[in-house]
């Protein structure tokens, strides 16, 4: 809850709280003498109203210091909003590309990557494109979104303090997927993204030494479907019923599986070997009815933990007659 | 004037019936039938837009599946959104209460245009069976949100035309009534009623159907331009053609948020005659509470970008935008002070219509006062397009027009119906609709701020214990208004017959007969006070005429 993963998210909490604090401050006055006056000035008491038609004093003030209150408002809010706008001279470039339902990223010496990893303390530039349609940028931990819209380049300023796993979220609605269109982004000490960079560790190094070294944050899926598209598999496998080139992921919950094995027609049990085996020897059981195509194989495209990632995810969430 | 005995000779307009069975109805250009078969219609549509927000939140009582799948629920929030602001909103208290009681307070028969009138209703009959019938045809109903954002409602493979096609024809419908209000206050005022002693109800209509002319033919030469692109890939807004989806978003807002205060002005004008009538006083500021309509009818043309903060235009242009926002707020900030003075040494009476007003006064507060977070940059493009908007706009539309709505539906029900609807039971209903909505709406904030994007048919676990909360408001809240139009419906049937002027209200409608007679007066009025002089009343031992 409230999690603030940098100083522009802090300031943006400040603003949020001097906002809230006044609004809350005259919602109490406005109640308050509504339902004083009503108790007041009730019939039985009052009979008779006295007819009093303004009173110029009272209402120059109350124009007077709600214009004042918003102006600071405004000239706060505006001020905080500018590092966002502001590109520092040492600000790291990197492309997002927002595509219906999934993220890409591209760092300036050419890697790409469908989860976001960004060096604590120094500034980033993202510049934001979409091959689509409207999308949007969505930080949350960092309190910033910019949307990714076709033809056009946007950009925002970010500045990640503390090491961590963050959600990214797509906040411009994009269609069916539109909810399921979520990344993370781990935030980790230059030295070790300066290594990674340059391909000296692996996606997964990072990922575990942010596990180790941030609180709350163990397993890097909670519960989102991140993975499913980062490794491509919503392109054929629907996350609702519909049915894709392959099965939608719901039609797991069937106990058994009809599958063609070397021409014949079998039933397999639908367990965590059989998720395994689908996803790794695909051939080797054809669910029925995708005879003509089967599913390419996952071997060597995917590692073996996040195999053990896309297993656990799709048993506990869609698998329904577990044994 | 204010006669009953003379009055009673007069047929009043429910009896009097220029056609057969259901022609009395659709064929009458009586302003005041005309207002009853838009109260039918929008009650209807609302009670349709209601069942949608129920099995949307049933829906997000769990992450994934719990109802419906994605695409269905997709559609779920864009019919809900159409019919909502379309349908109900819109039209809403201009369309029922506007017609019925603009010619009347200032002492009309009718409309400038009464047969205008009637066409109006029936655009507005068509537009909704056009935005609706997209349920029923092949490829689905449409999925783009009520905002109909290009690019992607050019691309998507769901029904949007039809619905547009809907859009443009209600906005011809607001162009008409529109036209007709601001025709019938310059010219069928009657002998002595100057601007000044006009109701703040017909101000605030006035300022609204300016509002309605002036703003709605951008909305439709949009809708227009995505028909073209749709149907014929001419390329407007979207890039893969050529066009530019900023230019969409622009024309869209220029003319929505106009539309906000086609929305909310009106319900400030009820908000007027509510109170001076309950406290029996006169209203505090009269002209500022008038002028200040018209200023956020001016200012309001001026901050269409605040919803486009984060769609990526010039530093400048949101600066700009985001200083005329903060002072936007200012004008209604005011009437709400305005108001509360009112209340002050009144001589008050705490019936249903005073109550939901009170209502309003809170709820509409807090989707003000929510609304400077959304002006405010820096907090805006952290929650714009999240839950903290979707509850913000709850609060001002639902709990700012919505409830006046229904505070205008008691407060006017025995001058329409002729009929005493029971205050027991209507107060019964305030403090389901009062806290299930708060549940239903309070949590969204919550949720916005934690990053919960809006338009989202699943969601991260850890969201799920303020949806169950929000959910199990939306049933306390529909019990409520079931409670609340219940009473209504009951009441039509079995209420006690009303007097002329059960609240002791001063205004020209008070003045006839309940039900009003087919003509309104048997002889035109002469005015030759304010709208709110309690003094010829105050006389008067027991307050009522
Ligand atoms: C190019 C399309 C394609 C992609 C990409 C793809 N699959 Fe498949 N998948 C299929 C097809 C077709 C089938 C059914 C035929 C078969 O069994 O090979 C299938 C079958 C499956 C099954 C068995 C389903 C059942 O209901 O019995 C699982 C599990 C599965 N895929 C998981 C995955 C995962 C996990 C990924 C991502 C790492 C993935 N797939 C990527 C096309 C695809
Ligand atoms: C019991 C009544 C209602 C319930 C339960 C309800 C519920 C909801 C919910 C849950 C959403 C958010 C959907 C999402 O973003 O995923 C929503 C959106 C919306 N609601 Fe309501 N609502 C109700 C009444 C109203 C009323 C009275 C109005 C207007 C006066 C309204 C106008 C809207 C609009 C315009 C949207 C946005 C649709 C879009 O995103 O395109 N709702 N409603
Ligand atoms: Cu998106």
């Amino acid at each position: 809850m409230f999690v603030s993963a940098s100083n522009y998210a802090k300031n943006v909490d400040s603003v949020m709280l001097y906002i809230i604090g006044i609004s809350v401050a005259l919602l109490l006055i406005i109640t308050f003498a509504m339902i004083i006056f009503v108790i007041r000035y009730n019939r039985k008491k009052n009979p008779i109203a006295s007819q009093i038609e303004g009173n110029k004093t009272l209402e120059v003030v109350w124009i007077i210091i709600p214009v004042a209150l918003v102006l600071t408002m405004f000239f706060y809010s505006f001020s905080v909003y500018k590092e966002s706008r502001v590109v520092p001279p040492n600000a790291m470039n990197v492309k997002v590309e927002a595509k219906m339902w999934a993220w890409k990223f591209y760092y300036d010496n050419g890697k790409v990557t469908d989860t976001l990893f960004l060096p604590a303390g120094r500034p980033v530039k993202f510049n934001i494109v979409s091959q689509d349609v409207n999308h949007s940028f969505y930080i949350p931990a960092f309190r910033i979104k910019e949307d990714a819209v076709p033809g056009r380049e946007n950009y925002m300023v970010v500045k990640p303090e503390q090491i961590g796993a963050f959600d990214i979220a797509c906040a411009e609605y994009c269609g069916l997927n539109h909810s399921l269109m979520y990344t993370r982004v781990y935030v980790v000490p230059e030295k070790e993204f300066a290594q990674w960079l340059n391909g000296e560790v692996d996606d997964d190094y990072l990922r575990k030494y942010v596990a180790s070294h941030s609180e709350g944050y163990k397993d890097y899926l909670s519960g989102s479907y991140a993975i499913l598209f980062a490794k491509g598999c919503v392109q054929c496998h629907n996350i609702d019923e519909r049915k894709g080139i392959g099965p939608s992921f719901p039609e797991l919950r069937r106990q058994f599986a009809r599958v063609n094995v070397g021409g014949k027609d079998t039933t397999v049990v639908i367990d965590k070997e059989y998720l395994r085996e689908s996803i790794l020897y695909p051939e080797t059981m054809i669910v029925k009815g995708y005879e003509k195509q089967a599913m390419p194989s996952m071997l060597n495209k995917i590692k073996d933990e996040e195999l053990e990632l896309i297993v656990d995810l799709l048993y506990s969430n869609f698998v329904k007659n577990k044994q | 004037m204010a006669n009953g005995v003379l009055a009673e000779r007069l047929e009043n307009y429910l009896e009097h019936k220029t056609h057969k069975g259901i022609f009395a109805w659709i064929l009458s250009t009586d302003h005041k039938r005309i207002g009853i078969l838009y109260l039918v219609s929008m009650v209807t549509f609302f009670w349709v837009g209601v069942t949608l927000g129920f099995l949307m939140k049933l829906e997000m009582l769990t992450p994934g599946k719990t109802i419906v799948d994605a695409q269905t629920y997709n559609t779920f929030f864009t019919l809900h959104g159409i019919i909502m602001i379309f349908l109900f909103i819109i039209p809403g208290i201009p369309a029922v209460f506007g017609n019925f009681f603009l010619p009347i307070q200032i002492g009309a028969r009718d409309v400038a245009f009464p047969r205008l009138n009637l066409l109006s209703w029936y655009l507005y009959i068509i537009g909704g069976l056009f935005a609706i019938a997209s349920l029923f045809l092949q490829g689905g109903p449409i999925d783009t949100g009520w905002t109909f954002y290009v690019p992607y409602s050019i691309r998507t493979t769901t029904n949007v035309i039809l619905p547009l096609l809907g859009a443009f024809i209600l906005g011809f419908s607001s162009i008409l009534t529109g036209l007709n209000f601001i025709t019938t206050v310059h010219r069928l005022r009657a002998p002595g009623m100057t601007f000044f002693r006009m109701p703040l109800f017909v101000w605030a209509l006035y300022a609204t159907a300016w509002i309605q002319v002036v703003a709605t033919p951008v909305v439709g030469i949009t809708i227009v331009l995505v028909i073209i692109e749709r149907a014929l890939h001419v390329g407007i807004f979207d890039p893969a053609l050529g066009g530019d989806p900023l230019l969409f978003q622009h024309l869209f807002w220029i003319y929505s948020h106009p539309a906000v205060y086609i929305m909310i002005l009106p319900a400030m004008g009820v908000v007027s005659e509510i109170i001076p009538t309950f406290a029996r006083r006169t209203i505090f500021g009269y002209k500022v509470i008038a002028f200040s309509s018209l200023a956020i009818a001016l200012i309001g043309y001026f901050v269409w970008a605040h919803h486009m903060f984060s769609s990526g235009m010039s530093n400048t242009s949101r600066a700009v935008f985001s200083l005329l926002t903060f002072l936007v707020a200012v004008p209604s900030g005011v009437k709400v002070f305005n108001w509360v003075a009112t209340l002050y040494k009144g001589s008050i009476e705490l019936r249903a219509p005073l109550i939901y007003v009170m209502m309003f006064i809170f709820l509409f507060s807090i989707g003000g006062l929510t609304g400077l977070v959304l002006g405010s940059l820096a907090t805006d493009v952290h929650v714009t397009d999240t839950y903290f908007v979707v509850a913000h706009f709850h609060y001002v539309m639902f709990g700012g027009t919505a409830i006046i709505l229904f505070a205008a539906l008691h407060y006017w029900f025995p001058k329409m119906f002729g009929k005493m609807y029971y205050e027991k039971l209507a107060i019964w209903a305030t403090p389901f609709i009062f806290i299930g909505f708060n549940m239903l709406y309070f949590t969204m904030f919550i949720l916005g701020y934690n990053g919960m994007p809006r338009r989202y048919w699943s969601y991260l676990p850890e969201y799920q214990t303020l949806h169950i909360i929000s959910t199990v408001g939306s049933w306390i809240l529909i019990a409520g208004l079931a409670i609340m139009f219940g009473n209504l419906i009951y009441s039509l049937f079995k209420g006690k017959p009303a007097e002329a002027n059960p609240w002791g209200g001063v205004t020209l409608e008070w003045q006839i007969p309940s039900p009003p007679p087919a003509e309104n007066f048997e002889e035109i009025p002469v005015v030759n006070h304010g709208p709110y002089d309690f003094s010829i009343i105050n006389g008067n031992s027991d307050g009522k005429s």
